[in-house]
């Protein structure tokens, strides 16, 4: 019985190690990079920061030439500008929800708010949104960051349009997020990679419990 | 390997069918690859041919179209396709050019470059995927050939181990300054590429052949006269006809109209 059990416990250690080396690294903060440009004169950059895998992302900007008040402000499905800022096609939602605001239960991931003008026309703001990624199903990469002419009722105005476009008009400024750092691979596998990582560990526990109680019967 | 190609396009009449049709059989492209549906305004091609030139072909009969979908001729899924606008007034560009290139990834293995390029000087220019998507400094900030398995410059046509995961050879522009490009890779995938740049040279890349001064690391190519970012973009079938949710303009309209400014606040 006892030599069956030491194979058992190594057999475990030894798979659990094995799967263990095969992880992935750590995760490595990632930065991303939009520059706003608009056919008037509407321009700006915005970064975005994400420092751990599911985290929220720092959200930091400058947009200027812009209207005083507040300017809907949202990411959407695709970064394609070869038509303008209309073909980014809507709001990024992957969940199939309807327009909200960021701090809304129910919003589309790219719901972003508004951001406000002041009187000169400078919007500078910073903030951190827990929906959107840098990595994974909500990834923003290779999408496009858009202002609005209006401001974003966040659903709340009752137009026929406030469920699915907050009504916030007109787009005055689009650009395409991309890549400022790290510069090594960003693609799907990365993103999945969450999905790996928790079945080792769930493996690794099997394996350590399979340990703890073929000790325990020694 | 081909691609499926999808177009918008405004008929106003069944006739207009039988036009498109004729015109892009002129093209070469036979019966079986051609799929027009009026009452849905859609113009579907299966083509190994560059789109800018089924979308020539398409609008001889004085009817406009867009792309609006662009995919595997044999995978239903989106493998990938993505594009990017250089110059203009969402890419960088000193010099005026303009252009966009289209990355559709067709199988695995394969990803299909799709370009045309304005402006440029007669002659061969370096063609390049960069490793960052940041145009806050217009090209200089854009990194440098997107090199996934740390090798040395080369050619498209050169092996994994001997080319940059970067590297797409030189683009040739006729006497107006045009170049039209379309070939299939085998080494990059759209899926490395979302969030990255595209960017053209002053120079023609000497591909890592004459071993002389960067010859290795950029092919002597000079510098990057415009450049984009490379965005998810629709695949076959993705896209409805009425694009913006957000304002409910229809393609059509949206082209006429200027996204912006005065022209643009007037509800439609």
């Amino acid at each position: 019985m006892a030599p069956k059990i030491m194979s058992l416990i190594i057999l475990s250690v030894a798979s659990a190690a094995v799967l263990v080396s095969a992880a992935s690294p750590p995760f490595q903060e990632r930065k991303a990079i939009v520059v706003l440009k608009g056919p008037g004169q509407v321009n700006g950059n915005v970064t975005f920061i994400q420092a751990n895998r599911g985290g929220p992302v720092m959200i930091t900007g400058v947009v200027s030439g812009l209207t005083e008040g507040p300017h809907g402000f949202h990411v959407h499905e695709k970064g394609d500008v070869s038509n303008g800022c209309i073909s980014t096609g809507s709001h990024f939602n992957p969940q199939g929800n309807k327009h909200g605001g960021p701090n809304d239960e129910t919003r589309h991931a790219g719901d972003l708010g508004n951001i406000q003008a002041d009187n000169t026309g400078v919007a500078q703001f910073s903030f951190s949104d827990p929906l959107i990624s840098l990595v994974g199903a909500h990834n923003i990469l290779g999408r496009a960051v858009v202002v609005h002419a209006d401001t974003d009722d966040m659903g709340r105005g009752g137009f026929t349009d406030s469920l699915t476009t907050g009504h916030a008009g007109s787009r005055v400024a689009c650009g395409v997020i991309g890549i400022l750092d790290p510069v090594t691979a960003w693609d799907k596998s990365a993103g999945h990679r969450s999905t790996t990582t928790s079945h080792v560990l769930l493996l690794t526990a099997v394996a350590a419990i399979a340990s703890t109680l073929a000790a325990n019967s020694l | 390997m081909s691609a499926k190609l999808e177009f918008a396009v405004k008929m106003s009449s069944p006739l207009c069918a039988d036009k498109i049709q004729d015109q892009l059989r002129q093209n070469g492209i036979s019966k079986s690859n051609i799929h027009i549906s009026y009452e849905t305004g859609t113009v579907t091609v299966t083509t190994d041919q560059p789109s800018s030139l089924i979308l020539n072909s398409i609008e001889k009969t004085g009817i406009k179209a867009v792309l609006k979908g662009y995919g595997s001729a044999t995978y239903d899924k989106n493998l990938g396709a993505a594009v990017a606008m250089l110059g203009g007034s969402t890419g960088y560009s000193k010099l005026g050019i303009k252009g966009v290139v289209r990355f559709v990834q067709i199988n695995n293995n394969e990803c299909i470059v799709d370009g045309t390029i304005d402006g440029l000087s007669p002659g061969k220019h370096g063609i390049h995927v960069y490793e960052c998507g940041d145009l806050s400094n217009g090209c200089d900030r854009i990194g440098d050939h997107l090199n996934l398995k740390q090798t040395s410059h080369g050619n498209q046509t050169d092996g994994p181990d001997f080319r940059h995961t970067g590297d797409l050879g030189n683009i040739t522009a006729n006497e107006d300054g045009r170049a039209i490009f379309y070939f299939k890779d085998k080494l990059i995938n759209v899926s490395h590429l979302i969030g990255r740049a595209v960017g053209i040279t002053e120079n023609e890349d000497d591909c890592g052949k004459t071993k002389i001064n960067t010859s290795d690391v950029d092919g002597n190519s000079g510098k990057r006269i415009a450049c984009g970012i490379i965005a998810r973009s629709s695949g076959l079938f993705e896209n409805n006809k009425k694009i913006c949710a957000c304002d409910g303009v229809t393609l059509w309209e949206e082209r006429d109209v200027p996204l912006a400014g005065p022209g643009r606040q007037r509800k439609i």
